[in-house]
């Protein structure tokens, strides 16, 4: 069976240019408010450029017409882009897009050589897959303190603002440490702060009852290795599964026939169920070239 | 119709950049607030631009484009002359550069009393809000300020000269805060501490005809929010306080 990158190349770079973006526009945002800025560079705000923001706005935005303090028309329409994006094929903007969700997959590179196969695998499932649901209880109690008060109240423990604001004094103590718990998780578990706490992923998660290209499993062509379970992120049972509608996929294709599954045409992003096609459950030979 | 890993990364760059670009296209990508204050709604002033919404992120220049008073008055009267910048000096970094003053502070709200009184409009300042004295003498001499309200400028400005974040941080009077905390009505004030303070919500409906905003939402912002000038019942309200503390 043929080895597949267990980094995708197109992912990496992805996730390297909007971490990179937020950052400039972060620092950008911080010399601009002290008089300076950098050129080419919007001097945005972190709040503005957040697509949660758009979400905790429409309740105000709906009875009011006003916006959450902080929060301007950039959030709505990145709201908009990421919903149509998780519509069509999931939570990408988790597993390719986030910022944080990257700095956490990052950090967990090195617990995976520190812990070895107890990396992420720490939780005994059944346990596991119910503490899952805590960030749907963050994202009720966000949206309606948000909505009670009109005020960004997430902000005073949101991480992934500390990350990149802790050097500007905004920074609320209940963020900061909130920020160095989930870096100090993040070398046990895969995605901590996704798993358990995002309230802007517990939303996005919502759209893998819906989208329109989903993860497939041919159970025809499944040898069973279970390659797939053992790749995924989020812990998901992908070999007991023939269509992932897991709230917590994150379509990083890292299951998939390109990636981890060693059987061509096995795991796949696609539309519609599987046809028969020359070459299906056939092995992957050594070399060979995936299209 | 299957999706590749090499086709993700395009096609969610490619709506990112599409759907931005598009909207700036149509000027409706905005990541801050328009700097336009919310206006008078009722009385002799009503459809004019109210001092009491400047924000902290208000620039200078912001002020002069919205209520007209020149950025060379403004940096004198706040001793920002030397800036490199004056016109797009914030109002909040004025907290920063007068920390430490123990008779109050000067801050955004010493810029919407010095607005409203250059322009002549209704504004009441929170009790603490000191005037630097340049900004007083200013509006002396430009014959702004009626007999009453230059008294009540003067007894609350402070001379510039005697400030300095180094040595306004101690002044030796070390037991002065530590008299009884006394409870005033502020715009900062929030509903919870007007709650606490043993104010009913019936007696707040009752007194301003509104009811009663989030808990935790200031009632200069909730007031403003309303259309309602918070000033107009900033006494009445703490008449209500002081009744219920006796």
């Amino acid at each position: 069976m043929a080895k597949r990158p267990r980094v995708s190349g197109w992912r990496l770079g992805l996730q390297i240019f909007f971490f990179a973006l937020i950052a400039i526009i972060a620092v950008g945002h911080t010399l601009e408010e002290a008089g300076g800025g950098l050129p080419l560079i919007a001097a945005a705000s972190t709040h503005a450029i957040c697509p949660f923001g758009g979400v905790v706005s429409i309740y105000q935005v709906a009875t009011t017409g006003t916006y959450v303090k902080k929060i301007h028309e950039s959030s709505f329409i990145l709201m908009y882009i990421v919903f149509a994006l998780a519509l069509f094929m999931g939570p990408v903007f988790c597993g390719w897009v986030c910022p944080f969700g990257s700095f956490q997959e990052w950090t967990g590179r090195l617990g995976r050589k520190i812990f070895g196969k107890r990396y992420n695998n720490l939780i005994p499932y059944k346990v596991d897959r119910w503490l899952r649901y805590l960030r749907y209880g963050v994202l009720a109690l966000v949206l309606y303190m948000t909505a009670r008060t009109g005020l960004l109240m997430f902000a005073n423990v949101d991480p992934y603002f500390a990350l990149f604001n802790f050097w500007t004094g905004e920074v609320a103590i209940t963020a900061l440490i909130a920020l160095g718990v989930v870096f100090l998780l993040s070398f046990l578990v895969e995605r901590p702060f996704c798993k358990y706490a995002c309230p802007y992923g517990a939303a996005l998660g919502l759209f893998n009852l819906l989208r329109i290209f989903k993860i497939r499993r041919n159970p025809e062509t499944c040898i069973d290795c279970k390659a797939c379970d053992r790749s995924c992120p989020m812990n998901i049972p992908v070999s007991t599964s023939g269509v992932v509608r897991d709230h917590q996929c994150i379509t990083c294709m890292k299951c998939t026939s390109e990636q981890s599954c060693p059987v061509n045409h096995t795991v796949e992003l696609m539309a519609g169920g599987f046809a028969v096609s020359a070459g299906a459950g056939r092995p992957a030979a050594q070399g060979e070239v995936r299209s | 119709m299957t999706l590749k890993i090499r086709h993700i990364a395009p096609i969610v760059l490619a709506v990112f950049v599409g759907g931005i670009g598009g909207t700036m296209a149509f000027n409706l990508w905005q990541t801050e607030s328009g700097k336009i204050p919310a206006t008078y709604t009722s009385g002799e002033f009503a459809g004019e631009y109210d001092p009491g919404d400047i924000r902290g992120s208000y620039s200078f220049d912001d002020i002069r484009s919205a209520f007209g008073v020149p950025v060379a008055d403004l940096a004198r009267a706040f001793g920002v002359e030397s800036a490199p910048a004056p016109a797009a000096f914030r109002c909040k970094e004025l907290e920063d550069m007068y920390a430490g003053l123990e008779e109050g502070e000067i801050g955004t709200d010493s810029v919407r009393w010095f607005v409203a009184l250059y322009r002549g409009l209704p504004f009441a300042p929170e009790d603490d809000t000191l005037l630097p004295n340049p900004a007083v003498s200013l509006l002396e001499e430009r014959g702004k300020l009626s007999g009453e309200q230059l008294a009540a400028a003067r007894e609350r400005s402070v001379s510039l000269a005697d400030i300095s974040p180094a040595e306004t941080t101690a002044t030796g009077d070390d037991h002065a805060d530590e008299e009884e905390e006394e409870i005033k009505v502020r715009g900062m004030t929030t509903f919870q501490e007007l709650l606490s303070w043993g104010v009913s919500r019936e007696e707040f409906e009752e007194l301003t005809g509104l009811s009663m905003g989030p808990t935790n939402m200031a009632m200069r912002d909730y007031f403003a929010e309303q259309g309602v000038e918070f000033s107009a019942f900033k006494d009445e309200l703490e008449k209500l306080v002081l009744s219920k503390q006796q």
